[in-house]
């Protein structure tokens, strides 16, 4: 009796000791990192960063440049060697006051002056110790979008060359009068206040008063080559404004302000001249100029549409490597020593899938990360993350020679900013990291 | 006799408690521990990095009482525990019984190498057998041995060919090869007995090796899924001379090389990605030709002691490793029994208890880097018999694997064992 009991007991243990077993050996798994036995284990993964396949870079020039909708009013003139002269013209409606709600004008109301008022927006390109001068014009059409709904900056508009005002004047971008007044013709002025007396009907809507007065333009006068100046292209910061007295107060002043209509059609008409640069074969999209043949340099710039495009001859090569995958591939390109400085540098970039005749074929892009080196500028760099390009171009076993990526400044730069980068492809900094993992 | 023989081998098939009474019984709850416990077999090595090559680092044959002999037994009988080390011994169990063993095993092992250590345990079951006694001619045993174990983890630094940044891979295996043997040993003359076990092994090893994410790289996973099989055979002798109250036995078993087939399920998995790969590093191994000698002397299961010599053919397999040589392996190995009061036991646990105590050397198949992994080791072990010819038996080994020279791994272990055998007469009347 005693020995079956014992049998019992026995079979128990039996039981639980592999329970026991597990439990200890669970407790023993995490606290230790075993690094015996490193040098005889045969890997069979390896991990290799291949940075020899060639990059040839060129440089592109988009067709279209959206700058309508960017609440960014650019103009002036600006000139060097390297990119030839960039001048821009500024298109925007004028609506009705809104005030005229709240004021009736009486007989004996009298008109001052009219000014057009701009505010900078603090951004400039170029030198600002220059004098400008810029003209106000009276659109002779309307403004009407694309079929894009949109504008580009090769867009123009019909306007009476006769201007109705004119400044001669230093940017004062970044000085604390941050406004800019262009006094406007008194005929212009007169009209207005007419209309404002008559009560007319030309004022019950802005359609109305668009329909009679379809806008204006600013244009930069060429001559004076110095600098592009932005203002804010909003309602509040970009008007006309009327300035009348009434007679019979002592404070009489009563201002109206024809401020800027609909910001989707306020754009800037950007026009670049690069007959005395390396860009000058550059026409259209389909135009491709290599490194090769502008001194192993690529240009890339806001508001003229310049982009750079990266081709990748060599790799084809990549589906003769053995059994593996691209686990990360980055491009490299790095700017010209001395060709900017720390503020004008743009600080992200975008890269784009493209096609042959360079069209951008993938709607997002992916953005850049910058290094920046401040001091010798040896090292800066952009690198851009282009591993899903990579995996789906070999995803089929099959590289289309043809595709290429395009790399542009963000949206907004581009369609508001001169902002400009010269890659230097001879930096050992511009290249194609590709890492490889063998297994 | 010969129409209860045939009955007899159909409960190993198919077993009714009500025919067999307590034998059936017990065997099933045996057979349910086996189920249940199958999956603890192997990783008789914890943590060692020896068990990466090949099909994993090779346990000994020696099962229950062996191991606190030190391994030793090609030359002992069986008797109220199962020698699997020489088929021909199956015999020696007592006449009309069904024996069963299930053995546990616990182990600690400190990895050393220069100034580096790491330690880790493990319990598990270590194998299952059972031998049933037929006739005066003829016995056999079946049962399911561990035959090699694949456990390691080693961390390892990688760096990135041409670049100067590196990144952690893991390496691990898991796994192992059981053998599911059915020997039989047969009674040739009074003083001569022959037998073979014909067994299955078989088994999965897994294998991974993977890399957590980096700057460079998502974390990946390339895992190798082994599985091996193998019908192997070997063969025993063992020939007994009496005189006065002693009994010398000479033993000799053999094995002939044999080759164990393998697949391999190769998987790389990047990005939640799985794909299957054609594995090109096929493994060609092969078991290696086993001859093993052993001596032993037995005064009236009171005192025995033995010897065993066993030469392994192994400098012919080729685990296609760089880092791994083979050369013939040996292995010598003493055991002694005492038995004080074993032929007049009574219900005093303590003056009934048996005494084992062995040793073994082992000059392994294995050489890295010019050197030979030996081992050895050191055992003691008791043993408490209860009701008949049943006995629970422990053993405590310590040994050593390798060395610190040149710097390989040194492995100090303490195994404990710990196994039940259970004795049932089937055969009322033996003969």
């Amino acid at each position: 009796m005693f020995r079956k009991k014992l049998f019992i007991k026995i079979s128990g243990l039996l039981l639980f000791i592999p329970i026991w077993g597990l439990f200890i050996n669970g407790c023993k798994e995490s606290s230790e990192e075993f690094i015996l036995g490193e040098e005889y284990i045969e890997s069979q993964t390896n991990l290799t960063l291949i940075d020899t396949f060639s990059v040839n870079l060129s440089t592109v020039i988009l067709d279209d440049v959206v700058t309508s909708g960017t609440e960014t009013l650019l103009i002036g003139s600006f000139s060097d060697d390297i990119l030839g002269k960039i001048t821009s013209h500024s298109y925007f409606q004028i609506g009705i006051p809104d005030s005229l709600d709240y004021y009736d004008t009486e007989n004996d109301d009298v008109y001052d002056s009219l000014s057009l008022m701009l505010l900078y927006n603090k951004y400039s390109w170029g030198d600002t110790t220059k004098r400008q001068e810029i003209s106000v014009h009276q659109l002779s059409e309307k403004i009407e979008l694309n079929e894009n709904n949109y504008l580009t900056s090769n867009t123009s508009f019909n306007y009476n060359p006769d201007p109705i005002g004119l400044i001669d004047y230093y940017p004062q971008p970044n000085s604390t009068m941050d406004t800019l007044f262009i006094k406007i013709d008194d005929a212009i002025g007169n009209g207005l206040f007419s209309l404002l007396k008559e009560d007319s009907d030309i004022l019950s809507s802005d359609e109305n008063f668009i329909n009679y007065f379809p806008g204006l333009v600013l244009l930069a006068n060429e001559m004076y080559k110095g600098s592009i100046v932005g203002f804010n292209a909003t309602s509040d910061d970009l008007k006309l404004i009327l300035y009348t007295h009434r007679s019979v107060l002592n404070t009489g002043k009563i201002n109206y302000g024809f401020s800027m209509e609909n910001s989707e059609k306020q754009f800037n008409n950007i026009i670049h001249d690069f007959a005395s640069t390396q860009l000058n074969p550059l026409t259209s999209q389909r135009d491709k100029l290599p490194n090769s043949q502008t001194d192993g340099l690529s240009f890339l710039q806001g508001g003229t549409g310049l982009v750079i495009r990266a081709d990748f001859p060599s790799l084809q090569n990549l589906l003769l490597l053995d059994r593996g995958l691209v686990t990360k591939a980055e491009l490299l390109i790095s700017p010209l020593k001395n060709s900017y400085n720390n503020q004008t540098l743009p600080a992200d970039l975008y890269v784009y899938e493209s096609d042959k005749i360079n069209r951008i074929i993938t709607t997002g892009g992916n953005p850049s990360v910058r290094s920046l080196d401040e001091l010798y500028q040896e090292n800066t760099s952009y690198s851009f993350d282009i591993t899903e390009y990579l995996t789906d171009e070999l995803s089929d076993s099959y590289i289309d020679p043809e595709k290429g990526l395009l790399i542009t400044l963000s949206q907004t730069n581009e369609s508001s900013s001169f902002y400009r980068l010269i890659v230097d492809a001879s930096r050992q900094k511009t290249k194609l990291k590709i890492y490889y993992l063998y297994y | 006799m010969k129409n209860k023989n045939i009955t007899a081998s159909i409960i190993f098939i198919l077993p009714d408690p009500s025919q067999f009474g307590k034998v059936g019984k017990n065997f099933l709850i045996t057979l349910f521990f086996i189920s249940v416990f199958t999956c603890f077999l192997n990783a008789q090595v914890k943590r060692s990095v020896y068990s990466m090559f090949g099909v994993g680092q090779l346990t000994d044959n020696s099962i229950g009482i062996n191991k606190s002999l030190g391994g030793t037994g090609i030359a002992f009988q069986s008797g109220n525990s199962i020698n699997y080390l020489n088929p021909a011994s199956y015999l020696g169990i007592p006449s009309g019984s069904l024996a069963m063993e299930l053995g546990l095993y616990g182990i600690y092992n400190i990895s050393q190498k220069e100034n580096t250590s790491q330690s880790a345990g493990n319990i598990s079951i270590s194998y299952f057998s059972a031998s049933l006694y037929f006739t005066r001619w003829w016995a056999f045993s079946l049962g399911i041995i561990p035959f090699s174990s694949v456990d390691y983890v080693i961390t390892s630094n990688s760096s990135i060919n041409g670049e100067l940044t590196s990144f952690k891979k893991e390496f691990k295996g898991s796994g192992g090869l059981n053998r599911v043997y059915f020997g039989n040993s047969f009674k040739v003359l009074d003083n001569l007995a022959v037998g073979f076990n014909a067994s299955i092994i078989f088994g999965p090893i897994t294998q991974t090796e993977t890399a957590l994410s980096s700057d460079n790289f998502t974390g990946y996973e390339l895992k190798n899924e082994r599985s091996a099989s193998s019908f192997y055979l070997d063969y025993g002798i063992q020939y007994l001379i009496h005189k006065n109250n002693w009994l010398y036995t000479v033993g000799f078993v053999y094995g002939a090389s044999t080759k164990i087939n393998t697949s391999d399920v190769l998987q790389f998995t990047y990005n939640s990605t799985t794909d299957s790969l054609e594995q090109e590093n096929v493994l060609d191994i092969k078991i290696p030709t086993k001859l093993g000698l052993g001596i032993s002397v037995n005064k009236q299961n009171i005192f025995r002691a033995g010897f065993d010599y066993e030469w392994g053919g192994w400098s012919k397999i080729n685990f296609s490793n760089p880092n791994l040589d083979t050369k013939n392996s040996n292995r010598f190995s003493i055991g002694v029994e005492y038995s004080p009061n074993i032929n007049n036991r009574d219900n005093n646990l303590l003056s009934s208890l048996v005494y084992r105590f062995g040793a073994n050397y082992k000059n392994s198949y294995m050489v890295i880097d010019k050197t030979p992994i030996n081992s050895a080791g050191i055992t003691l072990g008791i043993g408490i018999p209860f009701e008949r010819f049943s006995m629970i038996n422990f053993s405590l080994e310590y040994g050593r694997e390798g060395t610190l020279n040149k710097g390989l791994v040194r492995n100090d272990y303490w195994t404990f064992y710990f196994n039940i055998s259970l004795h049932e007469m089937w055969l009322t009347r033996p003969d």
